[in-house]
């Protein structure tokens, strides 16, 4: 179980056992279920899954935009198991998130001053008019600081999302979320946004939770990744273990369809699992391993028991009965 | 700002160049300019002014439009286009007061209803709101009307009365699906107070549908105002009023057809009119950019 | 070529708007051949759509063609009278669009939609006029069958909500399949969805059009999934072909400053870190830059990049528009 989930004082942010359940009229939406993992200081944790995965909506509720169903968060060490509202305020100060459109994560009726100067009037820490410190901000994002009177409409993509993250730096958080922050983006404005944000958390000190479906682009930013599939973590490693030998038959599959553009790419790519059905939904779970039935490793064991997170080589943990058979029979008892 | 001001004239120019792309637009505007110019300049151009007060002559009633009275007189010997013209103040006041009345609170209680989706607060104001919108306009506003003494105070009120629901759903609607979007969630987990929220974040966007329907409601209300006159709850004599000038010149049919008709189209006319800008403002804000 | 099948050349579209004139197109120059699959990459705004639009007549009403000519099967599209650009839209030429979900009516049962489309496409040889309607029916459950749709019969009675984004997709496809018999055109499938789904709905692509016999174009600015499907990349930036090369020779070694930027930004699987990306942005439309569109942002701009526009022309193994190659 969380054998990785104790609070250490190396460690930003603990997750435990983590649940969040949806009510909704077809069922429960299982889509956090069972979640442990650590973030430590300074380091980026890469959190990858495709949709229906659950890892927004795990994000989601370590920002407290969802009040977590069973689990713990501790963020540098205070007990932050709540909701957003329920939160002390200056502990918001110091976690913040970057959302995955900048279309709608920007209000379109509010300037770009409004939208960064946001944090800083609910957090006092300009008092009165805040265009020095606004103008500061966007320069650090590297756009023209006449931007400040313009509406979001009026801003390309790749420009959103850097007055997205300009206002999630307001307030000197140590924690940033980042969801999916280019996935909306060209190539060439990805590759302009992640060198900045790179670029920040070596100047600030920041400890980043990277979110994202694009594993080319997981591997350049993270320094362990975790795979996310129906609720569940299916694996952690550091990058370039994850990359090199991935264990986890759904992190193969994952990896094998990838679309790379050299050969060197080609040959690191496992060739043998051609990507099989969809995700089912999340709603009907199947029974024992979630990913039994697009599983071409799949045993008799696989349909009835869940398997249990187990750590194969040293902080790389996979949760799958491959690994974990010998040691079964240790656990049923 | 110079920048400001600089970018207020621009996207001015640049609305009113989508918005003059539709001659029906244009029209509706023109409409409604003109029926605004004569409310305000309606004792200047009007022939006969004194005619909009308590005036009898009898000697010239009934009388067909003719180059003296270009509408026509009714019964009273009145002039039929100056108690036109000053009947468009009244039907434009009421409109004025009840739209005025109606949307603060409509938007008051919209955005809190949408906002606490789910909770108790939403259950009670829009079950509230869903009451007075399922009882029939005009038979609310009769009944209020007839149990006090009729009179145009009395018609707007009633009018106020079954029109504010419609804007506290209008944002409601709005509000509940601006909810859950980023912008909001982003102004919320950074600690922004729900005053703030509500009006400084999601108000913003509903000013849009809020200006094309009140636009689209003048139309409205000058007509359910008319027709409490046509039954006489409304602007009681010897004031001139386009419903009560229908109703008055209806039991005269079809021979005094003048004093009928011409009422009856300054109504459409109006209606139209700001039924044509509405068009035009809602077409305006349908998309942001070209 | 005359066995070519598209041509397009020196294609011009601009658009009024508010302010003047986006000169979107700039002169576009495009060749397919019977069979062929290619790519079309590129940045979002550079001007891909409008293209493949302009092709089928679909642009805008704010558009206008001021110069250039599209030829499909040798004749100039954009000088056809609307019956014949129909009858290309209903026999020759389909397209299917970015997002599955918006692009099928969700009031109606796929089963409608489908037999809609092949009501319109084809026309009974013997009688001249609709197909019988079971004909119809069997032929779209055939068609779902061909995309690897499970259980065709039951999705013909579903609605689109019923059905998964990798599902739509795939209807959307097999409705673009009734009615391209010469010509799909594919303008970022699978985008919106998983990556294994989309490698799924790739791979369909390539080889119905094997088997059939029909020409693809595949629009994408993921220059990975072109890579695994098309023979010959155009690559367009700000409404121009800058480079046109055969897969393998564009990806080994992109000649133009803007495909070599746009491949050294592109993550790598095996880590390297990201370079950093080409600086400035894409140019205004309303007011593009003289000469060369793409020399504001290039490395290596030479004094007559600011005043002459470069050729798409032959550089050996392919066709650049850069005079960097040009003597």
């Amino acid at each position: 179980m969380s054998n990785m989930a104790g609070t250490s004082t190396e460690d930003i942010l603990t997750v435990g056992d983590l649940r969040k359940h949806f009510k909704t009229s077809q069922g429960i939406v299982r889509a956090v279920d069972v979640v442990s993992f650590s973030v430590k200081h300074g380091e980026t944790f890469g959190l990858v899954g495709e949709s229906g995965s659950g890892k927004s909506t795990t994000a989601y509720v370590i920002m407290g935009i969802y009040a977590p169903t069973d689990g713990k968060i501790y963020f540098e060490g205070a007990d932050l198991s709540t909701g957003v509202k329920k939160r002390p305020k200056p502990l918001k100060k110091r976690i913040q998130i970057v959302f995955q459109d900048p279309g709608s994560s920007l209000n379109p009726k509010r300037t770009v001053k409004q939208i960064v100067e946001l944090p800083l009037k609910t957090h006092d820490i300009v008092k009165g008019d805040c265009e020095e410190k606004v103008k500061e901000l966007l320069d650090m994002v590297e756009l023209p600081t006449d931007f400040m009177y313009r509406y979001p409409r009026e801003l390309g993509g790749g420009e959103k999302q850097m007055v997205a993250i300009a206002r999630a730096l307001a307030t000197n958080p140590s924690f940033v979320v980042l969801d999916e922050p280019t996935s909306a983006l060209d190539v060439s404005q990805q590759a302009k946004i992640i060198n900045m944000l790179l670029r920040f958390q070596k100047e600030f000190k920041l400890s980043y939770l990277f979110i994202t479906h694009n594993l080319s682009l997981m591997r350049n930013v993270a320094s362990r990744v975790a795979i996310m599939y129906l609720g569940k973590i299916c694996e952690i490693a550091p990058a370039a273990e994850f990359f090199q030998k991935p264990l986890h038959p759904y992190t193969r599959m994952l990896l094998s369809s990838v679309p790379v553009i050299t050969d060197e790419e080609e040959i690191l790519k496992p060739k043998k699992i051609v990507s099989r059905g969809e995700i089912p939904s999340p709603v009907n779970v199947p029974p024992g391993c979630g990913f039994h039935p697009r599983c071409p490793e799949g045993r008799e064991i696989c349909r009835r028991e869940e398997p249990a997170m187990a750590e194969i080589e040293k902080g790389h943990f996979v949760r799958c009965h491959l690994y974990t058979i010998g040691q079964s029979t240790k656990d049923t008892a | 700002m110079p920048l400001v001001s600089e970018r207020r004239t621009q996207d001015i120019r640049k609305g009113w160049y989508k918005f003059s792309k539709s001659p029906l637009s244009i029209l509706g505007l023109a409409v409604v300019v003109v029926i605004i110019s004569v409310t305000i300049a309606s004792p200047l151009i009007a022939p006969y002014p004194k005619h909009a007060e308590f005036f009898v002559d009898f000697s010239n009633a009934n009388k067909p439009p003719s180059w003296k009275y270009p509408l026509g007189t009714d019964i009273m010997g009145r002039d039929v286009l100056t108690r036109i013209i000053f009947g468009f103040r009244y039907s434009l006041m009421m409109a004025v007061v009840v739209l005025s009345l109606v949307t603060p609170p409509g938007v008051i209680l919209g955005l809190i209803a949408g906002y606490f989706r789910g909770s108790w607060i939403e259950t009670i104001i829009m079950r509230v709101t869903d009451v007075f919108i399922g009882v029939p306009p005009l038979v609310l506003a009769l009944a209020i009307c007839s149990v006090l003494t009729p009179s145009a105070f009395y018609a707007m009120m009633a009018v106020s009365l079954m029109w504010w629901p419609w804007y506290s759903r209008l944002v409601y609607s709005v509000t509940s699906s601006l909810r859950n979007e980023y912008f909001v969630q982003a102004a919320e987990t950074t600690g922004a107070s729900t005053f703030h929220i509500l009006f400084r974040e999601i108000f913003p966007n509903c000013l849009a549908p809020i200006l094309t329907k009140v636009t689209l409601d003048v139309g409205w209300v000058i007509l359910i105002g008319a027709s409490l006159s046509f039954v006489g709850l409304g602007a009681q004599p010897p004031t001139p009023d386009l419903g009560t000038m229908v109703s008055d010149g209806a039991k005269y049919l079809p021979d005094l057809w003048w004093v009928t008709l011409f009422p009856s189209l300054a109504i459409v006319v109006t209606i139209l009119g700001f039924n044509l800008l509405g068009d035009g403002v809602r077409d305006l804000f349908a998309t942001e950019e070209v | 070529m005359t066995t070519s099948l598209l041509e397009i050349k020196d294609l011009h579209v601009w658009f009024s708007v508010y302010g003047g004139t986006l000169r979107v197109l700039d002169g576009v120059n495009f060749q397919l051949g019977k069979s062929e699959k290619v790519g079309l990459v590129g940045e979002a705004g550079c001007g891909k759509t409008t293209t493949m639009k302009s092709i089928l007549r679909i642009l805008p009403r704010t558009a206008r063609i001021p110069r250039g000519e599209v030829f499909f099967g040798g004749k100039d599209v954009l000088k056809m009278s609307s019956k014949d650009v129909q009858r290309v839209r209903r026999r020759g030429i389909s397209m299917i669009f970015q997002d599955p979900t918006a692009a099928l009516n969700p009031v109606f049962k796929i089963g409608e939609q489908i037999t809609d489309v092949i009501r319109y496409s084809t026309i009974d040889p013997k009688t001249g006029k609709d197909l019988p309607k079971e004909e119809i029916r069997a032929r779209a459950v055939q068609v779902l069958q061909d995309v690897a749709l499970p259980d065709p019969e039951r999705i013909m009675d579903n609605y689109p909500i019923q059905l998964s984004g990798g599902m739509r997709q795939r209807v959307c496809i097999a409705m673009a399949l009734v009615s391209a018999h010469d010509l799909l055109i594919a303008d970022e499938p699978g985008t919106s969805l998983d990556v294994t789904i989309q490698d799924q709905i790739l791979r369909l692509l390539g080889q119905l059009a094997e088997e059939r016999g029909i020409s693809v174009i595949l629009i994408s600015h993921a220059l990975g999934a072109v890579r695994g499907l098309v023979d010959r990349v155009y690559v367009m930036y700000a409404g121009n072909i800058v480079e046109v090369a055969k897969t393998q020779d564009l990806f080994s070694n992109p000649l133009h400053p803007y495909a070599q930027g746009l491949l050294k930004a592109v993550p790598k699987l095996t880590g390297g870190g990201i370079p950093e990306s080409i600086r400035g942005r894409i140019p205004s439309y309303l007011n593009p830059p003289e000469g060369c569109r793409f020399h504001p942002r290039c490395e290596h701009t030479m004094p007559i990049c600011e005043k002459d526009r470069p050729r798409l022309l032959d550089a050996g193994n392919r066709d650049v528009a850069c005079f960097l190659y040009q003597k």
